[in-house]
């Protein structure tokens, strides 16, 4: 890791310090517009926006640079299955939203190899899901030796009515006094679900270079776009999630900086100086991305550790990153969420010395999410 | 004999990602019948489901059930019939799903058929 890197995501964290204090709803990562009606306060980089309902913005900063964004969405289609016991729905969602760049800039690789990460850009998706609920615990026994130790927990917090255990299933009466035994047990509570999503995104960039010789400054607007297919998979252990997901994508890249002079340099101070010499390339991707979500609670339900490491590699170029953001949640209503990000990028299209990037960013008030 | 009508009050006022379950319990026998619930009317973002049958009077369990974090219902008997359990619980029953969970539900017993 690059000492660098330590000191950039050190200013980062006074960035975010100074935000939230001028902002009580504030984020380290994101602040959330008040129309925000679905989304809880979502994890850095937003992976899961496969949940989308109402009106939402956000300002997302990070160690190399900052992105506004705002978002909409609704259900399209819906259908129910209100049968006996198990009941069924499945609906499809659609979603609309704009990321505009707000400040930063990087060459570095974004971790999750994402071609829109820093263009102004519009994104549409279209996701299926489908949910699954039954009574089917009420009757499961495996609840059964650990109403004891909830009526015990009952006694002790002297609550009344702790003789329930005799008239309700030993599941609520365990959920009630024992919530982390209930969530433990949870596979026999819930059902596992699921989403597949297809999403869209066109981006656009300008690019500057100086064309050398005749040392004239170039402007070059360039559009990219990308195409995705994810599929998310929610367990019934209710913490923690998979997703996979395939995404091509065409763009620009920026050539790498160097020095630029005219065909006759008489001062190199005037006739010479640090440019992009050529104009943008094409590129191609074709990203295939994995990212696991597990929040592990500790002492209480409401504290615990979660961790959200995603893998992407480009099997075109064979450019790789990775991403893994650590979350404390110390408490439902603490102010304060730490957590440290550290990303890893191998840039394929770099010399081989220097193809490598680890960045490291802290951030103190975010939360833990799987939208 | 009258249905069991209860209000809906999804976050996201749509009819997705909640469940309500009514139904009767037998704890001797661990017996459980549950009863089929039909959408009755949907006005605003807010729905009202009721019993397909008229049911006795008796102690019946209603479960809320919510998926995907942060997503949040409530719901209310009309009726608003005493709660057996929990003993301490008043309407309407309300679940958020917190960010770090992507299910969670409630189960309270109500007595159909008594005044609230």
């Amino acid at each position: 890791m690059k000492f660098s890197d330590i000191l950039h995501a050190g200013s980062f964290l006074v960035i975010a310090v100074s935000i939230i204090s001028s902002n009580q709803v504030a984020n380290a990562q994101t602040l959330r517009g008040s129309d925000a009606v679905e989304e809880g306060p979502p994890a850095p980089s937003d992976r899961f926006d496969t949940i989308t309902r109402g009106f939402s913005t956000s300002i997302d900063i990070s160690e190399k640079e900052a992105k506004a964004s705002a978002s909409m969405g609704g259900v399209l289609t819906a259908n129910q299955d209100m049968t006996r016991g198990d009941q069924k729905q499945d609906a499809f969602f659609w979603k609309l939203g704009v990321d505009v760049p707000i400040g930063g800039t990087t060459d570095l690789l974004d971790p999750k190899l994402d071609v829109l990460d820093t263009q102004a850009s519009v994104t549409g998706s279209l996701t299926w899901k489908s949910y699954s609920s039954s009574l089917s615990d009420l009757s499961d026994r495996r609840f059964d030796p650990y109403v004891p130790a909830a009526m015990k927990v009952c006694q002790e917090q002297k609550k009344s009515d702790c003789d329930a255990y005799s008239r309700v299933p030993s599941s609520v009466f365990v959920q009630d006094h024992l919530p982390e035994v209930h969530r433990h047990l949870s596979s026999s509570v819930y059902d596992p679900f699921y989403a597949v999503s297809l999403k869209g995104g066109v981006g656009v960039k300008e690019f500057d270079y100086t064309l050398p010789g005749a040392f004239t400054d170039r402007e070059d607007t360039k559009v990219s776009y990308s195409l995705a297919i994810a599929g998310v998979y929610y367990p019934s252990d209710t913490v923690s999630a998979w997703k996979l997901e395939a995404e091509y994508g065409s763009t620009y890249e920026a050539a790498e900086e160097g020095i630029v002079c005219r065909t006759v340099v008489a001062d190199p101070t005037t006739d010479c100086k640090s440019a992009i010499p050529s104009a943008p390339t094409s590129k191609e991707t074709l990203v295939a991305r994995a990212e696991y979500r597990r929040f592990f609670f500790l002492s209480h339900v409401d504290k615990g550790i979660g961790v959200a490491p995603t893998a992407s590699i480009d099997l075109l170029s064979g450019d790789i990153g990775l991403e893994l953001p650590v979350f404390y949640k110390v408490g439902s209503k603490s102010p304060v969420l730490p957590g440290i990000m550290i990303g890893y990028t191998k840039d394929s299209s770099k010399p081989g010395d220097k193809d490598e990037d680890v960045t490291v960013a802290f951030f103190i008030k975010t939360s833990f999410s799987f939208e | 004999m009258q249905r069991v009508e209860i209000l809906v009050e999804p976050k996201s006022e749509s009819h997705v990602g909640w469940f309500v379950h009514l139904f009767t319990w037998n704890a001797e026998r661990r017996d459980l019948i549950a009863h089929r619930l039909k959408l009755k009317s949907q006005t605003g973002g807010k729905f009202t489901l009721a019993s397909e049958a008229s049911l006795p009077e008796g102690t019946y369990g209603l479960r809320l059930h919510v998926i995907e974090s942060g997503n949040k219902a409530s719901i209310t008997v009309v009726t608003k019939p005493p709660i057996s359990y929990p003993p301490t619980a008043v309407w309407p029953m309300t679940v958020e799903v917190p960010a770090q969970f992507t299910q969670d539900s409630d189960t309270w017993f109500i007595e159909h058929g008594e005044e609230g």
